[in-house]
């Protein structure tokens, strides 16, 4: 299990808190919010008036008055009907309006943040996670944040103006709903506190289901070839089964509420009719219009409590989710850009110096004592056993993590006192594996140059030797190339990788075995070319084969983190007892294995 | 993502979604009954209504109390209804439903070959799965019970008020026509924004999808900025369109409840008129007027239901088709019937004149034939886009040929042979490994049952993947959990992992499709030799980016643009002097004056 789902669901902020949190989030027009609530306090008013009105006609018509007198009433009745309808329109719309842009501001802002935490929080935090706080606890901020508060003002608003007509008609009558009213109050908690344990396992049960999903369609290749779908099935159904039978367990819970509410209303509706008649009766109450107005109030006394009901049991559930909201917006992120940023400047050297670099990840030593200085334009080959840090090295160039001790500089300047912006951009990362929007092969390679030429693509493709598999493509250059890259092999992915860094002409370019997945064919088209992509920049390179390293004008061999050997390739060959020259017998020697 | 069209509601689709209802009938039905009685309670409310305004109009105050009595009663009955039948029989039949959905789902995409996923996005099978499958749930569990039930209630309404008054009932006729076109205009105009919603929804996801999984191109480009714009444009054009769903929303609930009302005023002129003018023989008392706002009034609710599902089904059906659409789509490659099951296999293969096309007219694989004797070593080469790896898979059926045939050990077309008994002895490990979120133990035994594998055998298959020294290193060890969110494992401990999954199969034929490249060379050749020391008798198929390990091949096959360019073993490849020769050549002399390199190219 993985250790994440094993957090209690809870949010770390108390509901409140959460709520307040989220308010100043949430910035919005002044103008609408204060016409949302004039308008909701119209509109309550307007719903106010009717009772009376009907009062009025029911007591003309009991009293068997002229029919004229009432004819009046009735259509006034009618024209407050329209204005209610006019204000509740504007009022939900604008309402919904403001519901809208909320989510909107904070979806943005979760991106941008995302922008901003460094890679380690993504290396931590599964995709699909991120993926859902962004799309659908965002929601909740429509619930839970101004627009709920005004939802419930509005509410409490109607209720209090309901009670003070209910008493205003009869004091007697009004005992009634008053004294349902905690009874109603106590379900209401009760249950909501027992449908959000509930949930809190419906939560689980689903976002296992969900990892299942998601992973047996990322390793769909390889349950293939290991013909291992009945297996992976019988697992998807045990977490599908969970998922059924917690919400089995639930349902009972989630069906109970809306028949005792039903029930309520209507039983009291019934029971002001019998309570308005004894007091008839008994001649408190003067004429039988004022049972029928009464009712109406209590409508409107009902209506919001029912629905108070539904806000307070969906809080339960905005909370966690805007808890969730929150939690990404509060990650902060363990980089910052300096408060003073040094400028490079348009002319970058590119001298890049470790000076007593030490580094750690998870507690575990991973760098230690790194001391390098590169020169402008001078190349420098990393070479050692898989785990010695090689790739952590480059990765602290364009200043993906920081360093623990010591400092990485460029032309002398510490890479933490750069805008990391600034210093991405002079920096230039070919990986093994790169990673391809899915869109045509054209978006892909000017991605390294925003704004630049479709020639300037094409001539970087040319000068990789990426041009020539893509004019074999039915669309070229047009080509959609699917998701991560999907329908091209990873040598042409990598093709691309290239063209796509060559476009963006960093002064320094990190290759990290960046050849070591492409085919011997293109490796002597990159091979070719890649003098020209090193010329002129500094270059910093992992390999594996060797042959690419033996051109470097120096040499470092890693092993656990400490450089162990340093020199050119003539230097380090002459070596006998190191492990340079183990690695370089071993790669020429292995062709005559047999 | 290319504009979808926006789907006309089929009547057929509707039926079939109806129609996942069958096989709980028995419930389903239950749920309709119940929801007829429970409607029987519900509307008596404007009757017993009426019956009390009678009785205190009378002043007949113990025959008032028995009327409350009995409204207590029913709606005591009515609730207990209400909550059966959604905790048992909605609720249940939905939850089963949403279950078995999902795991068909699931099988559906397992069925089908890699030309599935190639075309698919993952996200979005991912969320057929999961949030489609919930839109299917909305709808059995909430939408058709309270739709029946609405429906029947609007039923009894009507029979209700024609008892009560039919004159008063007619006089709310003209209100209809309006009702109606509220009603057709929302219906008509919801359905194609909702559609939009969803699809620019869907944009948003993959939007996000995609930033996340390339943040460090993202990072190392500096792009962040034009990130944030392109997210910001869905995001605008997303509360676009839900503004516009919830303009015509905001608007049509007042319109329905406006033309209630208008209805109810209506009702109480009209009723007035008649108590007080009593025209023509119509007469009315002031009870039954009582008695027939009320159940306008219960009106309200089913009317508004009623019309705001048109619009929720375009939603729901969208969500149908979806699911269907995976549920449909032809399994490309499929097992016959009459599949033979086969015994252990020697491990020659065939390749009759193959050939592959992803789209019509242009061939990946355009006609190859090649034999390779059991046991035998060989190397696939050639550039990048040659139909390498497209090769390997039709052998391992991951596709299916669209011409020519693969024979097994001289006898069986790989079409007709059961392909479980097929995969058994073949083991693949593929470019870009693959590891669960497990312990590497469970990773390794993948598929396997428990019966076919012991300790020993999972340490010994590690050992000659050289990965045990790896694994015994980690605190947990074998039960240490790698995957997405496990412990980090570099790119080349995770393919010799999956080498170790392939090898512990004991397969007969072995491909490797370039499993190796980010293994050390010395690493990589300790395994190679540890393998064909082991397996000797095994057909192996390698394609690799390494020359090296290429030479030690039985046999070289260069492809180029779908054809085998050059055949042969590195002797005769290198004495043709043909493209391998120089690949070999131009590959193997490094450019630096080192003369131990021309020593080893020349030996």
């Amino acid at each position: 299990m993985p250790e994440d789902d094993q957090k209690p669901e809870r949010p770390e902020f108390g509901a409140l808190e959460t709520i307040k949190h989220l308010f100043s989030l949430v910035k919005l027009d002044k103008r609408i919010y204060l016409l949302v609530i004039v308008l909701a306090v119209f509109g309550s008013l307007a719903a106010m008036i009717s009772p009376l009105i009907v009062q009025q006609s029911v007591d003309a018509i009991v009293a068997r008055r002229p029919f004229d007198e009432i004819i009046g009433l009735i259509i006034v009745l009618g024209a407050i009907a329209a204005i209610e309808a006019v204000i509740s329109t504007a009022n939900s719309y604008a309402l919904s309006y403001l519901g809208i842009e909320a989510m909107y501001g904070v979806r943005n802002r979760m991106f941008q943040h995302l922008q901003k935490l460094s890679l380690t929080y993504f290396h931590t935090t599964k995709t699909g996670k991120i993926i859902s706080y962004v799309t659908n606890d965002v929601e909740t901020v429509n619930s839970l944040s101004s627009i709920g508060l005004v939802t419930v003002i509005v509410q409490l608003f109607q209720l209090v103006a309901s009670v003070f007509f209910m008493l205003s008609l009869s004091w007697q009558m009004t005992l009634l709903p008053l004294a349902i009213m905690p009874l109603n109050m106590f379900f209401l908690v009760f249950f909501s506190k027992r449908s959000r344990s509930y949930f809190q396992v419906i939560r689980k049960t689903i976002s296992t289901m969900t990892g299942q999903a998601q992973e047996s369609i990322d390793g769909f290749r390889t349950i293939k070839s290991h013909k291992s779908e009945a297996a992976v099935l019988a697992k998807f159904d045990a977490a599908t089964r969970a998922e059924r039978d917690a919400m089995q367990h639930a349902a009972p819970i989630w069906a109970v509420m809306q028949p005792v509410f039903t029930a309520i209303t209507f039983i009291s509706i019934g029971g002001c009719v019998l309570l308005g008649g004894f007091l008839y009766f008994s001649g408190f109450i003067a004429n039988i219009g004022l049972i029928f107005a009464f009712i109406m109030y209590l409508l409107t006394f009902l209506g919001p409590i029912s629905s108070l009901a539904t806000f307070l049991s969906d809080v339960q559930n905005a909370v966690v989710g805007a808890g969730r909201v929150l939690r990404l917006l509060g990650t902060e992120p363990d980089m910052h850009d300096p408060a003073k940023p040094v400028q490079l400047g348009t002319t970058v050297q590119g001298a890049i110096d470790f000076d007593h670099v030490h580094f750690a990840y998870d507690g575990t030593d991973v760098l230690r004592d790194v001391v390098l200085h590169v020169n402008p334009k001078e190349r420098l080959a990393i070479v050692g056993p898989t785990g010695s840090g090689k790739t952590t090295i480059i990765s602290l160039i364009p200043r993906f993590y920081d360093v623990k001790a010591g400092s990485v500089r460029i032309d002398g300047v510490d890479v933490r006192d750069l805008e990391m912006q600034d210093l991405r951009k002079r920096v230039g990362l070919v990986l093994q594996d790169n990673f391809l929007f899915a869109t045509s092969i054209m978006e892909n390679i000017k991605y390294g140059k925003l704004g630049a030429s479709n020639d300037d693509v094409i001539d970087a493709a040319k000068k990789v030797g990426a041009h020539e598999f893509i004019e074999q493509l039915p669309r070229k250059y047009e080509t959609q190339v699917g998701e991560r890259g999907a329908i091209l092999s990873i040598g042409q992915r990598q093709l691309i990788a290239f063209a796509r860094t060559l476009l963006a002409d960093p002064p320094v370019l990190i290759l990290d075995e960046a050849t070591s997945s492409v085919d011997a064919y293109s490796e002597i088209l990159i091979q070719k070319n890649l003098e020209k992509l090193l010329a002129n920049r500094t270059s910093i390179i992992i390999a594996h084969r060797l042959s690419t390293v033996v051109n470097a004008d120096t040499i470092v061999v890693l092993q656990d983190g400490k450089i162990i050997q340093r020199g050119n390739h003539v230097q380090l060959v002459q070596d006998e007892g190191g492990l340079y020259k183990k690695l370089y017998e071993m790669q020429f020697a292995e062709g005559n294995h047999n | 993502m290319p504009d979808r069209p926006v789907p006309e509601r089929k009547a057929s689709s509707f039926r079939e979604l109806v129609g996942i209802l069958r096989p709980h009938w028995k419930r389903s039905i239950a749920s309709i009954l119940l929801a007829i009685v429970q409607v029987i309670f519900h509307i008596q409310f404007p009757i017993i209504l009426q019956t009390m305004v009678s009785k205190v109009i009378a002043g007949s105050s113990a025959e008032l109390a028995w009327t409350f009595a009995w409204l207590v009663c029913a709606f005591a009955a009515e609730g207990v209804l209400l909550f059966f039948r959604t905790a048992y029989l909605n609720q249940r039949v939905a939850n089963e439903i949403v279950y078995e959905t999902r795991n068909r789902v699931l099988a559906k995409i397992l069925k089908h070959s890699y030309k599935f996923i190639d075309t698919e996005q993952s996200g979005d099978l991912v969320s057929t799965i999961t949030s489609d499958v919930n839109h299917i749930k909305q709808f059995l569990a909430f939408h058709i019970p309270y739709f029946t039930r609405n429906v029947f209630q609007v039923v009894g309404l009507m029979l209700i008020m024609y008892f009560i008054s039919p004159s008063l009932l007619l006089s709310l006729v003209p209100i209809l026509p309006f009702l109606a076109i509220a009603m057709v205009v929302y219906f008509k105009k919801i359905h194609p924004i909702v559609f939009q919603q969803r699809e620019i929804f869907g944009n948003l996801t993959s939007r996000l999808q995609e930033n996340i999984s390339g943040m460090q191109l993202v990072r190392s480009f500096a792009n962040e900025s034009v990130e944030m714009e392109q997210f910001d444009k869905i995001n605008v054009a997303f509360s676009i369109t839900t503004k516009r769903t919830s303009k015509l929303g905001s608007a049509y609930n007042p319109v329905i409840h406006f033309l209630i009302r208008l209805g109810w005023t209506t009702v109480l002129g009209v009723g007035g008129y008649m108590i007080l003018q009593g025209t023509a023989g119509i007469t009315m008392t002031i009870d039954q007027l009582f008695a027939f706002i009320p159940s306008l009034n219960l009106l309200v609710e089913p009317v508004q239901f009623i019309t705001w599902w048109g619009g929720e089904i375009g939603r729901i059906l969208a969500a149908y088709e979806r699911i269907k659409r995976v549920l449909d789509l032809d399994v490309d490659v499929k097992q016959r019937p009459d599949a033979i099951k086969l015994p252990r296999l020697e491990g020659d293969v065939t390749f009759k004149d193959v050939m592959f096309e992803y789209e019509r007219g242009s061939p990946v694989i355009a006609g190859i034939s090649m034999h390779v004797p059991a046991g035998k070593t060989i190397a696939l080469l050639g550039a990048t886009g040659s139909g390498k790896s497209t090769l390997i898979h039709l052998l391992g059926r991951f596709y299916d040929v669209t011409s020519g045939s693969i024979v097994l050990d001289g006898q069986w077309d790989l079409r007709d042979v059961d392909l479980d008994s097929y995969r058994d002895q073949v083991g693949i490990v593929a470019q870009e490994p693959f590891l669960f979120q497990q312990t590497i133990l469970e990773n390794l035994t993948h598929g396997l049952d428990r019966g076919r594998w012991t300790m020993d055998a999972v340490v010994d298959a590690c050992k000659i993947a050289n990965i045990h020294g790896f694994i015994d290193s980690l605190p947990e060890k074998y039960d240490t959990i790698v995957g997405e969110r496990g412990t980090t494992v570099s790119g080349g401990q995770k393919q010799r992992l999956t080498l170790a999954r392939a090898i512990l199969r004991r397969p007969r034929i072995l491909i490797l499709d370039d499993a190796t490249s980010s293994v050390d060379v010395d690493t990589e050749y300790e395994i190679l030799s540890d393998l064909k020391r082991i397996f000797s008798t095994c057909t192996t198929f390698i394609i690799t980016q390494r020359l090296s390990t290429v030479r030690n091949a039985d046999y070289i096959y260069m492809l180029e643009k779908g054809r085998i360019a050059e055949e042969g073993t590195h002797q005769q490849l290198m004495a043709r002097s043909g493209i391998y020769a120089t690949l070999y050549n131009t590959i193997t002399y490094s450019p630096a004056n080192d003369p131990r390199l021309k020593r080893d190219a020349r030996g």
